[in-house]
This record gives structure tokens, C-alpha cells and sequence, in this order.
């Protein structure tokens, strides 16, 4: 971005002459966007689901592996976004041994996968595997956002199976006008979206909701391309965060509805009325330690939403964390790298 | 390579450093110049400048790989146009010192220059913008394909706002806003262009041509379909024309007017449609006339739907002009052009997030997307009766069978739980027969691998028994420590082959026995 204002329109030419040719030999040079870069290997698949373990060069610090559980929403790349600043990476350096759930891309088969599915059959099968190769009774689990949600029912049903939790900017209070998608989902007709989209929501009608929250960003971004694309360094970093917010997978229509109606809607999880399976849902149940973190300036799961899990939950071990940050912030950013993830490492450390 | 290509880009850079200070000195002999030789300068500048701009025209041609390649050869042309023209204007220069002198300008010579120069100044737009276009497009292929109609629709408004920063400047100088000024440039038109562009809106402009058009489009649709009923043909007419008499009374009661009738024109006919028995074409023509309603409220509710966003913006513009205006009178330095835009923006944003959560726009959202995959859902119905006798699997024979899945997944796990539950039963008292070894261990060693021979997973694995030396059980064992392909085979050296014999164990020396990276290596061809 020009900071130095010019009256004279050559200098203004010149100006521009300077960042477009930076620019241009910086897209020159430009043959692929790396993301994901932590070395990890496939242990455990079904279906489109994966189960990752990250490899790492020492033994790790902690006897009880954490298995992160991402949202359905956008890919959990975004934790693992920028080699210098990864969410994972640190996580291992922190001396964590971790494990991620890929969720993949559903398609039209995938129409009628329920939350059952993803809860008592992914994320179930996955901690199973790690008690089951490691010996354990129980595991560490980490949700992220929706997969939070996801994570608290999973403790709820499970509590023999947790050691302890962690959720992020995770929404358990769904009641809320603060944020748009709150108050959109509200009266979003969530039967003839599921429906009429032939029951798989396409990435890229949730992702005009998300562009919607600030309508101009785009235009700012932009606006600021040619000077970002003059730095080597943030061009690649801008285009890394281009492929992750395109790269939307769709969603299976069958959770999607039960999501919106049942959480959005009817916020049924804090009101102890959810059942899954069959089974109650009681945030009660939840009685492991548990460690709740939201960002102060989170536009998408606003801190009204998720600071009522501390007070929800049974566990007599818990604790409330602010991130100074938005949404987007707690993954990549100076502040996660060197507040963020050295605290949860060091409260999961503390309690091994 | 990339040295050279260095090179040229600095060569551009001073070329125009040279150029903008040359002209500013240039400016002065014109000014004072008579007659005859302004105009034997300009000629020569203008010759001067031509070649330039063809030499440049020319250069900018091509991909970066084609530019880096020709780049000695650009910089010797560049450099003997250079020299053709400092020679030139040397001798002009002597020629005609004594003639311009330093003397006050006359009124005529300067207005020579003036118009000189603009002209040159176009000249100069015209490649800067040829440029963009280059670069636009060099930049365009390089994005993700879904940020390539965002960056379009940038581009646009950046030109637009680039174009009328002239007279925004002169706006901000005067302190006023001069109504036809602001109705020009930034009229509900102008803002309503700018607004589609950066929220990516498909707009929906005149809603009762575009009412007439689907009308249109649909009558066709129903005749060619066939002759059989008259009905159709009259039911669009005369929604066309009440449309056309709506269409007059005005913006936002002419949206709940129009919707409400559009509404009770499809409930009234329903009966008609039930007359005409059940048959197969009876269901195409329903469904199409179904369409033809969805549609027409989807545009009519999406106008609307935009009108809001439009009108909460309308006067961010005059707004920020007046802000600017009242800083520029205490400071009086011009604002940067970016700064004044982003300033726009940010304005602009506030008033639309206004709207944005209001409960009207969230209903309305609400309506519209739910009319657009309804219409989606219909045409797709719509398809699979058209469509019935051919053998294709349709999307309902699709639900059934992905439903089918579901349930079968649902029995499984419960099955699985059963099984477990007995399986725990009768363990209570043992212990495990298999002593594990945790992926803790050894896990740095196949990390090592996996390094220097790249990750892959099951879904991607070729069939390792083609290497000769590996029967299916050592297939299996290879694949639990996570090699899957030929490609990953051929990566191997002695150090990968040894690390294999200490994570297997078993076949020890086979690998480099058999030389499995050649193997694989021949079989990836």
C-alpha cells in the first residue's frame, strides 16, 4: 500500500511502474502454493476420511496424543497454512505427538452421512485407533470450531475415552444476534437448501455467506494486490490463503440440516435437549479437564458463543482463555505462534 | 535467467525515471518557443516517443519465458532508440538554442506545448493501460480459478475510480459537491456497477424486461414442447402485461405488488393443471410452468434484495468526498489516491453491514436462496422426466441407493458396538495377545523414509507385486510402513534400502538384491 501521497501524475506513473515490475517477477517465479507442509502419514482411512499422525524427528514430550478434530467447513489446512507459522508445526515442537482428522470432500453419495456418522463413526473409530495403538485408555482431543461442536458431544457421550479437552473458537450457544451468520441461519429455509441443492451444499454457497460478513474485504484485498504482489514473501502468503478459502469442500446435506435446525435454530446442545443415536446429549457428562479458548475479535463464532461452554460443562478442572485475535488469527499469526500454542501445549503438558 | 530479466525491468525503470525528468525540462525550451521549431521538436519527440511505444508494445508481447529469452536483444534495441534520439535532439538543440533563449512565453507557444504534451500524456495512458492488460492477464492465470472474478471486478473499479480521481480531486479542492458533478460520476448507476463488482451480484436490472424475456423464453419452451395445450400461451401474455402496467408504479411496493401477484396467478391456475389427468407431458409442463413462477419471484426478490444493499451505500461517496473536502481545507495536501478509495470503502461497508443485519435482508436472503435451489431442485425434476426412457441413473434412483448406504452404515456400527461389547466380555480377565509396538517407535526412522521418498497414501498405490522380488505379503508390509507407489520405489537409494531391512526385519538385503529403484523406475515409464 502507497503511503506517500503525490500530486504529480508521473511520479504517480512511476510508482507504478516500480511495484508492477516487482510484482511481475515475483509472479514469475511463482509455480506452486505449498500448504500442508508438516510431514504426516495416513494411519488409519474410511471412506473419504482420514486419519493423519504427524511424524516428527524426537520422541515426543507426552505420553497421551492429541487428535485434532477440524470443522466440516473449509479444510483443516488453515492449522498448518504457512510453513513459518503453523499452528501444527509449533504443536510438535511443543513436544505434542498429534493426529488430525481429514473430513475430504464429500460428493452426492455422501448425501444422507449424518452426525452420527461423523461423531460415533469418524471421530469414534479414530480415538479407538490411537487408545488402541498407543495402549491408552484415553486421548487428548482438540476441536476446532464446528469440529469443536462436534468435539463436546463426542466428551458428552464419551467421557471414559477423553483425558482432556480443548476446544477453540468453538459455538455452543447458538442463540446469538451478535454475529450475522447467527442471525442469517435463523431464518434460512434450511429444508429446501438441502433439498434443492440435491442434498450436498456446494463449498461456494457457504463461502458467499462468509464473504458476506464483510462485504468489502474483497475489494480491500485487492485493492492492495499489486503492492502485496511486490513482496515475495506476502504474495506467497496471500496466495496460500487464497488456495484455503477457495479450496471449500461441500457439505453432506443430511448433517448440514441437522446442524442448522438443531444448533442455529433450536440451540438444543446447551439446552440439553440434542440426542444423537439415540442417546442424551448432557454437556454435563463432560467431567475431564477441559481448557475453552475464543478470540476477542472473532466475527464468525463471536465470544458470546463460546464462552458459555466453561460454565456448561461438569469438569471441576477448567479454564477460560482469551485470544487476542479473530477467527482466522488463532491459526496463522505472530500472536498464536507465540502465545497461543505454547499455552495449550504447556496445559496438556501439565496434565499428561 | 532471472539476472536478465532484472536487468530489463531496471532498464524500464530508469528509461522512465529518464523520460518523466527529461519531459519536465523539455516543457521549458517549448514554452518559450516562437513558431517553426516548437514544431520541429515536437515532431522529433513525437517520432522519439512512437518508437518507444512500438518497441515497447512489442516487448510486453509475449509470456515472461518469451520476454526473459529475447531480453539482449530488447536491450540493444532500446538502446539505439536512446541514442537515435539524443543525437537527433543534440543537433535540434543547436540548431535552435539561439532562437528559444529563456525568455517569458508567448500565449500561442504555450498552448502548443500544452496540447503537446496531453497528447503525449494520452500516449502514455494508452501504454500504461496496455501494460495492465498484459499484466492483468499474466496475473490472472497465476490466481485460483475462484478469485480470478473478483480480481476482474477489481480491476474494473480500480480503473473506474483511477478515472474519475481527476475530478474527485477537484471535488475535494473546491469543498463542494456539485450535484450534477456527484449525479455523474457517481449516480445510482455508477455506485450500483461498482457494488455488483465487489459483491460479485449478477444484477438484476430492469426487473419487467427481464420478467418479459423469461416469459418470452418459457412461451417458446412450452410451444416447441408441444401443441397440445392452447392454455399456456395466454397465461404468459397475461402476466406480461400486467407486468408491464406494474412495472411503472414505482420501486419497492412494485416488488410485494408484483410478487403477491405472481403468487396468486400460480395458485389460481393449479386447478388446471390437475384437469389434464396425470400423464408424464401433463408433469413436464407443470413442473416447467413451476419454474417459470420460481424464477420470476427469484428476480423480482433478488432485485429487492440488492435495492436495500444499494440504497444503504448511496452516500458513501458524497460522504467521503465531504470528509476529504474538510481535511483538505485545514491541511491542504491532496490525498492519496488509495487512501481516499480505501476510505470510500470502509464507508461504504459500515452502511451496508446496516442492512445486512436488519431482519429484512436476513428474510429475504432467506427467500431468495431458497427459490434458487428450489429452482435448481425442479430443473433437475425436470431433466429426469424429460429425460425418463433413457438409461440414466437419475437422481432419485442416486437417493435411494446413497440412502440405502446410509442405513447399511447405521447397521454396521451397531453391530461393530455389539461385537466389541462381547469381545470385551470375554477379554475381561486376559490380556492382550499381541504385544504392540507404538508408532512412537520407529517413527522417527520412517519419518526419515517418508522424507526422501515422499508420502502417499492407499488410494493412490500401484501394484508393488509388478517388482520382481515382492510377493503380496511383502506388498502388505511395505504398505503398513507407507510406501504405496512406484514412484515412491524409485526414489530409494542404499541408505532407504537399508532403513526398509531394519523397519521390516524379514527379507533382509532383497531390496538392493533386486534393485527395486530400477525396477520401478523402468515400470513408471
Amino acid at each position: 500500500m502507497s503511503t506517500t501521497a503525490s500530486n504529480n501524475v508521473s511520479d504517480q506513473l512511476l510508482e507504478q511502474v516500480n511495484t508492477a515490475s516487482d510484482a511481475l517477477r515475483n509472479i514469475n517465479s511463482v509455480h506452486d502454493v505449498d500448504v500442508a507442509t508438516a510431514p504426516r502419514e495416513v494411519v488409519w482411512e474410511d471412506g473419504k476420511v482420514k486419519l493423519y499422525h504427524f511424524l516428527r524427528d524426537d520422541k515426543p514430550a507426552t505420553k497421551t496424543p492429541v487428535l485434532v478434530s477440524y470443522a466440516l467447513v473449509n479444510r483443516w489446512e488453515m492449522m498448518d497454512l504457512q510453513p513459518d507459522r503453523s499452528f501444527i508445526r509449533k504443536l510438535i515442537s511443543e513436544g505434542l505427538d498429534v493426529y488430525l482428522i481429514d473430513w475430504g470432500y464429500p460428493t452426492k453419495v455422501d448425501r444422507y452421512k449424518k452426525m452420527e456418522d461423523y461423531i460415533l463413526g469418524n471421530i469414534n473409530d479414530c480415538v479407538d485407533y490411537i487408545r488402541d495403538a498407543h495402549g491408552l485408555a484415553k486421548v487428548n482431543l482438540l476441536g476446532v470450531c464446528q469440529g469443536g461442536t462436534f468435539s463436546l458431544i463426542y466428551s458428552a457421550l464419551f467421557p471414559e475415552k477423553i483425558k482432556n479437552l480443548v476446544t477453540l473458537v468453538t459455538p455452543v450457544d447458538f442463540d446469538n444476534e451478535e454475529g450475522l451468520l447467527f442471525k442469517w441461519a435463523k431464518d434460512m429455509d434450511v429444508d429446501a437448501i438441502v433439498d434443492g441443492f440435491g442434498g450436498i451444499i456446494p463449498g461456494d454457497f457457504l463461502n458467499t455467506g462468509f464473504d458476506l460478513l464483510k462485504p468489502m474485504n474483497k475489494a480491500r484485498k485487492y485493492m492492495a494486490l499489486p503492492q502485496t504482489m511486490a513482496n515475495k514473501g506476502k504474495l506467497m502468503n496471500f496466495l496460500r490463503m487464497e488456495h484455503w478459502v477457495a479450496d471449500s469442500p461441500a457439505q453432506a446435506g443430511e448433517t448440514y440440516r441437522r446442524f442448522i435446525k438443531d444448533m442455529y435454530q433450536h440451540n438444543k446442545l446447551i439446552k440439553g435437549e440434542f440426542e444423537l443415536g439415540g442417546r442424551e446429549v448432557k454437556l454435563k457428562n463432560i467431567n475431564m479437564p477441559a481448557l475453552t479458548i475464543y478470540a476477542k475479535h472473532d466475527h464468525i463464532v463471536p465470544p458470546a458463543t463460546t464462552k458459555p461452554i466453561n460454565d456448561e460443562i461438569g469438569s471441576k478442572d477448567k479454564e477460560l482463555m482469551e485470544f487476542p485475535g479473530g477467527h482466522i488469527g488463532v491459526f496463522v499469526g505472530g500472536r498464536s505462534q507465540k502465545l497461543l500454542t505454547p499455552a495449550v501445549a504447556s496445559w496438556l503438558t501439565e496434565r499428561d | 535467467m532471472s539476472n536478465q530479466f532484472d536487468t530489463l525491468i531496471e532498464g524500464q525503470k530508469k528509461a522512465m525515471e529518464f523520460w518523466s525528468k527529461l519531459s519536465d525540462q523539455m516543457t521549458k525550451p517549448f514554452q518559450q518557443e516562437q513558431a517553426d521549431p516548437a514544431k520541429a521538436g515536437e515532431a522529433l519527440f513525437q517520432e522519439w516517443y512512437n518508437k518507444q511505444q512500438a518497441f515497447f508494445q512489442e516487448a510486453m508481447k509475449g509470456n515472461p519465458q518469451e520476454m526473459l529469452q529475447q531480453t539482449p536483444e530488447h536491450l540493444r534495441k532500446y538502446m539505439q532508440i536512446q541514442t537515435e534520439f539524443t543525437q537527433k535532439w543534440a543537433d535540434f538543440f543547436k540548431s535552435n538554442a539561439g532562437k528559444m533563449g529563456f525568455q517569458i512565453p508567448g500565449a500561442d507557444s504555450f498552448g502548443n506545448s500544452t496540447q503537446f504534451f496531453q497528447e503525449n500524456m494520452s500516449n502514455w495512458n494508452k501504454w500504461m493501460n496496455g501494460g495492465q492488460d498484459w499484466f492483468s492477464a499474466q496475473v490472472l492465470d497465476k490466481m485460483p480459478f475462484n478469485m480470478r472474478p473478483h480480481y476482474t471486478g477489481f480491476l474494473d473499479s480500480y480503473n473506474f475510480m483511477s478515472k474519475y480521481w481527476e475530478p474527485l480531486q477537484r471535488l475535494i479542492k473546491n469543498g463542494l459537491y456539485d450535484g450534477d458533478m456527484v449525479n455523474k460520476y457517481f449516480g445510482m448507476e455508477a455506485y450500483q456497477k461498482l457494488v455488483n463488482q465487489m459483491m460479485g451480484f449478477r444484477p438484476v436490472g430492469n426487473t419487467s424486461e427481464v420478467i418479459e424475456q423469461v416469459n418470452k423464453w418459457f412461451s417458446n419452451m412450452m410451444s416447441y414442447m408441444g401443441d397440445q395445450s392452447g392454455d399456456w400461451k395466454t397465461v404468459s401474455d397475461s402476466w406480461k402485461e400486467k407486468m408491464e402496467s406494474f412495472s411503472n408504479a414505482g420501486n419497492m411496493p412494485f416488488f410485494e405488488m408484483a410478487a403477491e401477484f405472481n403468487n396468486r396467478l400460480r395458485d389460481q391456475l393449479a386447478p388446471f393443471n390437475n384437469i389434464a389427468a396425470q400423464g408424464r407431458e401433463t408433469e413436464i409442463f407443470k413442473t416447467l410452468q413451476d419454474i417459470q413462477f420460481q424464477y420470476i419471484a427469484f428476480v423480482l426478490r433478488s432485485a429487492e434484495m440488492q435495492s436495500k444493499v444499494y440504497e444503504s451505500g448511496q452516500f458513501a461517496m458524497p460522504d467521503t468526498l465531504r470528509e476529504f473536502a474538510e481535511k483538505y481545507k485545514q491541511e491542504p495536501e491532496m490525498p492519496d489516491f488509495q487512501a481516499f478509495f480505501q476510505a470510500y470503502i470502509n464507508k461504504m461497508e459500515e452502511a451496508m453491514l446496516e442492512v445486512l443485519h436488519s431482519s429484512e435482508y436476513s428474510k429475504l436472503q432467506s427467500e431468495v436462496s431458497a427459490l434458487a435451489t428450489s429452482i435448481k431442485k425442479d430443473n433437475g425434476r425436470l431433466m429426469e422426466l424429460m429425460y425418463a426412457d433413457m438409461p440414466f441413473l437419475t437422481h432419485t434412483d442416486g437417493d435411494d441407493i446413497a440412502k440405502e448406504a446410509s442405513a447399511l452404515r447405521t447397521k454396521v456400527r451397531s453391530l461393530e458396538h455389539r461385537l466389541a461389547e462381547l469381545e470385551k466380555a470375554m477379554l475381561l480377565s486376559g490380556k492382550p495377545a499381541v504385544e504392540k509396538k507404538t508408532p512412537a517407535e520407529g517413527g522417527s526412522l520412517k519419518k526419515s523414509l517418508m522424507d526422501k521418498i515422499g508420502i502417499a497414501s492407499a488410494s493412490d498405490a500401484d501394484d508393488l507385486k509388478q517388482i520382481k522380488g515382492v510377493g503380496p505379503k511383502l506388498e502388505t508390509m511395505l504398505n503398513d510402513l507407507g510406501v504405496y507407489t512406484f514412484k515412491q520405489v524409485a526414489q530409494m537409494g542404499a541408505s532407504e534400502y537399508d532403513m526398509i531391512d531394519e523397519l521390516l526385519g524379514a527379507f533382509q538385503g532383497r531390496a538392493k538384491r533386486d534393485n527395486w529403484a530400477k525396477q520401478a523406475k523402468a515400470l513408471l515409464k
